[in-house]
């Protein structure tokens, strides 16, 4: 095994980090502000239809028969190899029995794979339950951070995360990717990744910490980044494989999920190196 | 080795030996979500109407009602159950039209009264059972007659139907015990002029159920029942006969007993299912989810082929960088794969598509504590320690930051599972199993392994 003794000033730019997350925090805000995300109809309410057909025909040709029986425009999307996916935004029964009606009179060889309706009820409670969630699991994270180490250390631990879940979001408001209600489930493990990988550099630094008075924060947080440095870049590589085998091979069911991790572990990543860091160092200064 | 190292690889054997004995066979022991196996997943919103408010038996009603329905409709282990104060949850899995379904649970009630004019005699008796009979001949002979029971009974609702259609507005409508059927005439009075409908117990303390009709109901009863004194009156709920007492009398005054011999339970239940019929909850479908079961089957496969290349990468990438030590990390990977397995099965947890993503993530997060430990061993070698104390520890410090880094994970895990509904919650589960899964195959396994190797290797040495 090497003996590297590795020993890269990783906080000699910190301020430069800190200006590349803002940077990108501000971004993803903007767009989420502007172009917002599209949200699925778990979140929106409405009917999505999975259709397959013998020989898939050309999507406009399929827009053409829909939009004579949806008033409000739908979202049609090729799916797999010979599906189709259509998601309109009207939440009743009737608007689906349409849609599968005109297309049945259309396409001798479609059949119905399945379906999925969520009354506006529903989806207004799961957009509350995600909110509460989330705020639940970092408010929950934060209490432990402080017991187990110091309020501190909880506080840096905690904005990182908010970073990656941002940033995560701005990933789906650039690509305009479906967020399902499995979307929350995805950024609650970025943000259980993002933070193992802060705790144990943080973990470093307690230990490292009686070195304090001699060392200065600047050094002794490089120490114990160059020291975890080995562990970080094998845990997310080995995190990462099975990420992309995901994205590769899932299948589309799982694709918005899977491009959610891929961002988000990259972004956490990042965020337990620099930002979480960097913002000790700016902190104890 | 010293006693503790001994007790630890005991416990990894006993734990893999016991895991892997639980799990086999594991094909349809594990609980498939509705995403995998194909089935509708349905809620439904009852609805207040003027005729109709919602009332605290609402729901009751509405189960009962749905039970019945389902019943008849014969899915394999359908759930039905309440959801807060006003909704149902309805999964109906591996039904091929999810459209069918659909319109039979989402209509309204539908109760009348019929004459019961002939009914197909027996019962269908239970299917023989082998371990009931002494010999393979005697079972054979038992199956031979429950086949010619069904055919019986099958002839005889083929009779009915076709005497059915001889009798104007009669139906042919199936009792709530599998295997009888009803020839029933034309509806006599219908379910919304029964006011209520109770247990209670008859002048000679037997359980009964007590009808109470309003006064159109009262005038059509007392026609219908000196109509039929002697014969049998069929109360139908949507299109099934849930009771056809023998009028004993020609009833006046709106008020009506059903005796027989009833089990407190079963004129409970009895009464519930009139109520149903005398005052239909209205409801709105608030959700619906059906799956094919080719897509599911599709997804299943996807999961599969993303899971086996993603472990295959994790397992020689630590076998590449660690070697040796990659190898004891890739066998407490595998370990953990059987003790996730082995988990959602102890907890009747149901694998969705989302859950099969959590088990894939797990997979690379759960050699992270492998790594870290490998770290600490290689940091304690450095500072030149023998191999035996650089593994006590390695693994000593390094516990402190698993521990702290999963403890944080499981803390977002769980509220998925408390917060979460549907697949979301399965995958917190799933996520959950994991974490605690890999603390176990690193801290435990990978250790006790390790001593293994080294010992031996030391014996070698020396």
């Amino acid at each position: 095994m090497s003996m590297l003794n590795l020993n890269f000033d990783f906080m000699k730019h910190r301020r430069l980090a800190l200006t590349i997350s803002l940077a990108c925090v501000i971004i993803s805000i903007f767009l989420l502000l502007t172009r917002g995300l599209n949200l699925g109809i778990d979140f929106t309410g409405g009917n999505v239809i999975q259709v397959e057909f013998d020989t898939r025909p050309d999507i406009t040709k399929v827009r053409e028969v829909i939009s004579g029986v949806v008033a409000r425009e739908a979202m049609i999307q090729n799916f797999g190899e010979k599906g189709i996916i259509i998601r309109t935004n009207e939440d009743t029964e009737e608007s689906r029995e349409n849609v599968v009606k005109a297309l049945q009179k259309n396409f001798a060889d479609m059949k119905v794979t399945g379906f999925e309706k969520v009354g506006p009820v529903v989806g207004g409670e799961l957009r509350r339950q995600a909110i509460i969630g989330v705020t639940i699991a970092l408010i929950a994270i934060l209490i432990y951070i402080t017991v187990r180490f110091q309020f501190r250390f909880a506080v840096v631990s905690v904005v990182p995360l908010i970073h990656d879940v941002i940033i995560a979001l701005g990933f789906f408001s650039i690509t305009q990717m479906e967020i399902s209600s499995s979307f929350i489930a995805a950024i609650l493990t970025i943000v259980g990744y993002s933070l193992n990988n802060t705790i144990i550099i943080l973990d470093r630094v307690r230990e490292n910490w009686g070195s304090l008075s001699r060392e200065g924060i600047v050094n002794l947080v490089n120490k114990s980044l160059n020291q975890t440095l080995s562990r970080t870049i094998n845990t997310t590589l080995t995190t990462l494989f099975p990420v992309i085998a995901l994205c590769v091979w899932g299948g589309p069911v799982l694709m918005a999920f899977s491009y959610a991790m891929l961002v988000g572990i990259i972004a956490g990543t990042w965020s337990s190196m620099f930002v979480a860091t960097g913002l000790l160092c700016e902190w104890h200064k | 080795m010293n006693r503790t190292d001994r007790i630890r690889l005991c416990v990894v054997i006993i734990v893999v030996a016991a895991a892997l004995f639980y799990v086999w066979p594991l094909t349809g022991r594990l609980n498939l979500g509705l995403d995998l196996k194909g089935g509708a997943h349905i809620v439904l919103q009852a609805k207040g109407t003027p005729e109709s408010p919602l009332r605290d038996d609402s729901i009751d009603r509405l189960l009962a009602v749905l039970r019945n329905r389902v019943d008849q409709y014969g899915v394999a282990e359908p759930i039905i159950q309440k959801s807060g104060t006003d909704r149902i949850i309805v999964d109906l899995p591996g039904i091929q039209d999810p459209e069918a379904a659909l319109e039979l649970i989402g209509r309204t009630a539908q109760m009348d009264f019929r004459e019961a004019i002939d009914e197909t005699g027996n019962n269908l008796p239970l299917e023989p059972i082998r371990s009931n009979y002494d010999s393979d001949i005697q079972f054979v002979n038992a199956q031979e007659r429950w086949r010619e029971a069904i055919a019986q009974i099958s002839n005889a609702s083929a009779d009915l139907l076709a005497r059915s259609k001889s009798i104007n507005n009669s139906i042919v409508a199936p009792a709530e015990e599998a295997g009888r059927y009803y020839l029933l005439g034309p509806v006599l009075l219908s379910g919304k002029d029964l006011i209520n409908a109770e247990v209670a117990p008859d002048s000679l303390g037997r359980m009964s159920v007590s009808l109470e009709f309003n006064s159109e109901g009262a005038r059509l009863f007392e026609n219908a029942t000196a109509q039929l004194i002697g014969k049998r009156l069929a109360i139908v709920l949507d299109n099934v006969v849930i009771s056809a007492p023998v009028v004993q009398d020609r009833i006046a005054g709106g008020r009506a007993q059903i005796t027989g011999r009833f089990t407190a339970d079963e004129a409970a239940r009895l009464a519930i299912m009139l109520k149903a019929g005398a005052l239909p909850v209205a409801v709105e479908i608030a959700e619906n989810r059906s799956v094919g079961p080719s897509l599911g089957a599709d997804s299943v496969r996807q999961g599969l082929e993303a899971g086996l290349f993603g472990a295959g990468m994790v397992l020689v990438f630590m076998l590449l960088y660690y070697q040796f030590r990659g190898l004891a990390a890739d066998v407490a990977l595998v370990v953990t794969i059987l003790l996730i397995f082995a988990g959602l099965m102890a907890f009747n947890a149901t694998l969705t598509l989302p859950g099969i993503a959590g088990i894939i993530l797990t997979l690379g997060m759960a050699v992270d504590g492998n790594v870290l430990i490998y770290e600490r061993i290689r940091e304690e070698r450095n500072t030149g320690k023998t191999p035996m104390a650089a593994l006590d520890a390695g693994f000593r410090k390094a516990l402190v930051t698993i521990l702290d880094s999963n403890i944080t994970t499981l803390i977002a895990a769980l509220v998925l599972f408390y917060f979460g509904s549907g697949s979301v919650r399965g995958f917190g589960v799933t996520l959950s199993i994991g974490l605690v899964a890999s603390v176990f195959a690193n801290v435990v396994v990978t250790r006790a392994l390790l001593q293994f190797f080294i010992k031996r290797g030391g014996e070698i040495r020396r």
